[in-house]
């Protein structure tokens, strides 16, 4: 279980547990529980765009990673 | 200010959140929120760090804002903090619009940083919801990765892990060697001999030993032996053990075999060996024995003959179409195709009793076919020979036998016999070389004469007179001069009368062709045409039937000729006025074109014409009559037509007699395909008019044709053509001819500007203005004028 931030620099940061095996679609379903907003319209980078099928351990994202939450 | 209320709102909600998940109280109604915050606030804050409580007074002071924070944070919807701050309304508003997980995630917060954060309970629950496994609480790992509390990772000791991997290694090598050597240990090397070999003493004792096997083995053989016989099975064993000798193969078990090779194949003294020719599995037909050195060479022989390419069909080859043995051979078509069609079928032959096969059938058929051959026939015929010129001697003997011809009597002809003969068309004999020349047919001469039987005398004396050979001739006694001279009358005679006969059948003739009455009438005409006595070789057939002429075909389209006659070498219609001209035209036209059946046609007229007038001058005299002048007009003007005093500029048309009715041409039209369109006939040919124009024969213009440069200088002739052809090749002048041109030009232009009265430079309108200067009406040219002033001459 890891805990990721996410910030998108305008005043939503938000800590999401997971699962190392989760994917990004995963993770972005919790995020946007945690935000309010419609979890298709979020992107994550971290200076790629993640996609949603790859796994957290794939793109190796550890525990404590920040990456950027931005919005489509 | 907008970023300061954020925090304001994140911070409340931080608040918010530490007391639920300290106080427990998660599910706040909305509108208590505002009154109950600064109670948790202080709560919370307690339970959390200082920094929260310094927040928290930070909140209290600013609370008096909150509303109106509240308002502007309203208005941003997307922000899910300040929703804690909001009106009830509208948070109830925006609530709906949200989700439901939303709730639990706003009402509970971590302690952790700024960011919110689920706890672990509630992100499982919130993964349940979406469908996702619990997390993986592994507390180690959490605490090992964070960056706010980095902890030392273990020691890697490469040591250690060398050393694991050696034993590891080890262990599996001492394994191996184990399992190798319990294979092995079963096989004997060669460094470990047998003992028996090199020692005597153990050879000795090997021996023995296996002498002592012998000896048990026999005896158990016997035991079993007696055993047996005891049974009464000793018997059995012992036929089983006999027969097996007895049905080893042998010659004679080859009967019937077939081998597939010909029979000619084999020689005699020749050993060939023979085996069983390959065959599927499945294929249960018999075994067939072949020679494989004979296979190999029939098929060479076969490739060889396909090689030579002999040609497949002969049409023409059947001469073979009975076979050797006297039978018809089948013929089939496209025999070339039986073999790929129904497969090979090679020469083979059985084997007889005993294996063996003599041919002797074979040597037989053989022997029959060449009999057979010996006697047969061929139907071809001897061929044609060249008929040899000359008799050969069987001919010699066969021409003696002559044959006795009878003699032909001379059957007296008469004229009535020769009536019905009249139909026919054609008459053969027209003399025959036998009988002599001219002989004649009809013989009113016999009648005129005393029917004399005598044979008919040949009308050509000379023969008569000659001396005939030929027996058949028989005796003619010429005839004496008397009789000649009256065969000449009587030739004539003949003559006409033959004519008559010839008119009589073309009279029939019309009839069958024609009306009856014209017919008759025609007929009348052409016998009194003929009483006059014409000597004209009437030809027959020029009345009756329609005459194709070229010359008539070419006048027919013809048409008018305008300028017929005015040559004035037309010598037939002179005499004659048009009016009379009209009537014998239309005299005759209408007997001509009643006469004649085919409308179309129409015989140029010109001979009848002649004809007419031949008859009209040979009715009158040479001199005419005296004219009668008082008679009336037409007397007078006819006498002064024939005197030449009129001018008859009677247009003298040669007109062909144009049928009644036109060409029936609405069926048809001549198309002339001279008319297609190319350019190169279209050039030539003149589309203006070809005649003058008959209005306008005074009029004479004055032409005048005026050629400009472009300046709109008039140009000479050579100038003009100059231009002409420079236009026609296509360039002009060079530098120097247009520089000489140009000057030229100038040159006439100066010449024209220049004055004609006046010197170039002006000389006399520079006199005259001088002395329009000066008022005198002379110049002075040299010296200063003042010496010859009218005041100063004086005395």
């Amino acid at each position: 279980m890891i805990e990721v931030v996410c910030n998108d620099r305008l005043g939503k940061k938000v800590r999401v547990k997971c699962n190392t095996d989760d994917t990004i679609g995963d993770l972005k379903k919790l995020i946007a529980a945690q935000t309010g907003t419609r979890w298709n319209k979020i992107v994550l980078k971290k200076y790629t765009i993640f996609k949603d099928h790859v796994s957290l351990g794939d793109y190796e994202i550890h525990d404590g990673m920040n990456l950027e939450l931005y919005y489509q | 200010m907008g970023s300061s209320k954020k925090h304001r709102g994140e911070k409340e909600a931080a608040g918010t959140t530490a007391a639920a998940g300290t106080g427990g109280a998660t599910e706040q109604p909305p509108r208590h929120r505002e009154h109950k915050k600064h109670k948790h606030r202080s709560g919370g804050s307690g339970g959390s760090g200082g920094e929260r409580r310094k927040r928290s007074r930070e909140r209290g002071g600013e609370r008096g804002s909150g509303r109106r924070g509240a308002e502007a944070e309203a208005r941003s919807s997307t922000h899910g903090r300040e929703r804690s701050q909001a009106e009830p309304s509208e948070r109830r508003v925006k609530r709906e619009k949200r989700d439901d997980g939303y709730e639990a995630a706003a009402s509970s917060k971590t302690s952790s940083g700024d960011a919110s954060s689920l706890s672990i309970e509630e992100t499982n629950k919130l993964r349940a919801k979406l469908g996702l496994k619990p997390l993986e609480v592994n507390a180690i790992k959490k605490e090992a990765g964070t960056k706010e509390e980095p902890v030392t990772a273990d020691v890697i000791n490469p040591m250690a892990l060398r050393q694991r991997e050696e034993l590891r290694e080890k262990l599996a090598a001492a394994k191996e060697k184990r399992l190798l050597n319990q294979k092995l240990g079963k096989i004997k090397t060669l460094g470990e001999d047998d003992p028996w070999l090199d020692d005597t003493a153990a050879w000795i004792e090997r021996s023995r030993q296996l002498q002592k096997e012998k000896d048990l083995a026999e005896k158990r053989a016997k035991l079993l032996e007696e055993m047996d016989q005891e049974f009464g099975v000793s018997t059995l064993v012992e036929e089983e053990f006999g027969q097996r000798r007895q049905d080893l193969y042998s010659a004679r078990d080859l009967q019937g075999l077939t081998v597939e090779h010909a029979i000619d194949s084999f020689r005699e003294g020749e050993t060939m060996i023979l085996t069983l020719k390959d065959k599927g599995v499945l294929q249960e037909e018999e075994d067939v024995l072949v020679n494989v050195n004979l296979v190999d060479k029939e098929r060479a022989e076969k490739n060889v003959e396909l090689r030579k390419k002999k040609p497949d069909y002969l049409p023409y080859a059947e001469d073979e179409s009975v076979d050797d043995l006297a039978q018809q051979k089948p013929r089939s078509i496209l025999s070339k195709y039986d073999e790929e069609l129904e497969g090979e079928r090679p020469h083979s032959f059985r084997l007889e009793q005993g294996g063996t096969a003599d041919g002797l059938r074979e040597r037989e058929l053989e022997e029959i076919r060449a009999k057979l051959r010996l006697q047969a026939q061929s139907l071809s015929t001897v061929g044609p020979r060249l008929a040899s010129e000359y008799l050969t001697p069987e001919e010699m003997t066969k021409r003696r036998v002559k044959k006795i011809r009878k003699k032909e009597k001379e059957v007296v002809v008469r004229a009535d016999d020769l009536l019905p003969l009249g139909d026919q068309t054609q008459d053969g004999d027209f003399g025959s070389r036998l009988r002599g020349r001219g002989r004649r047919r009809v013989s009113e001469v016999e009648e005129e004469k005393e029917p004399v039987p005598q044979p008919l005398p040949s009308d050509d004396t000379r023969v008569e007179n000659m001396d005939i050979s030929d027996e058949e001739e028989g005796g003619a006694p010429p005839p004496g001069s008397p009789q000649v001279l009256e065969e000449d009358e009587a030739e004539l005679e003949l003559q006409k009368q033959l004519e008559k006969g010839r008119r009589l059948r073309q009279l029939q003739q019309l009839q069958q062709l024609r009306d009856s009455g014209e017919k008759v009438v025609e007929i009348v005409k052409k016998l009194e045409s003929r009483q006059r006595g014409w000597e004209e070789d009437e030809d027959p057939e020029r009345k009756g039937a329609i005459v194709f002429n070229a010359t008539s075909e070419f006048c027919r389209t013809l048409g008018e000729i305008p300028t017929y006659g005015l040559a004035g070498n037309r010598e037939e219609q002179e005499e004659l006025m048009d009016f009379e001209r009209d009537e014998e035209r239309s005299a005759n036209g209408g007997s001509e074109s009643d006469g004649e059946e085919n409308i179309g046609w129409s015989t140029v007229n010109l001979d009848e014409e002649k004809q007419q007038q031949d008859f009209s001058a040979s009715s009158t005299t040479i001199l005419d009559e005296e004219p009668i002048v008082n008679r009336g007009l037409a007397a007078a003007l006819l006498l002064c037509q024939n005197k030449g005093l009129l001018e008859t500029t009677v247009q003298k048309v040669a007109r062909v007699k144009a049928p009644n009715k036109s060409l029936p041409s609405a069926v048809y039209c001549i198309e002339d395909k001279m008319a297609i369109d190319d350019k190169y006939s279209r050039r030539e040919e003149y589309r203006g008019f070809t005649q003058d124009f008959k209005e306008k024969d005074g009029y004479k213009p004055d032409v005048k044709i005026e050629y400009v440069d472009e300046t709109g200088r008039k140009l000479t002739p050579k100038e003009a053509f100059r231009q002409l052809s420079h236009r026609f090749h296509g360039k002009g002048s060079g530098k120097m001819k247009t520089e000489r041109r140009m000057k030229k030009l100038d040159e006439e232009a100066l010449l024209k500007k220049m004055s004609s009265s006046d010197t170039p430079l002006g000389t006399v309108a520079l006199l005259q203005e001088k002395q329009k200067a000066q008022k005198t009406p002379y110049i002075v040219l040299s010296g200063s004028g003042k010496s010859m002033n009218a005041n100063t001459i004086t005395k």
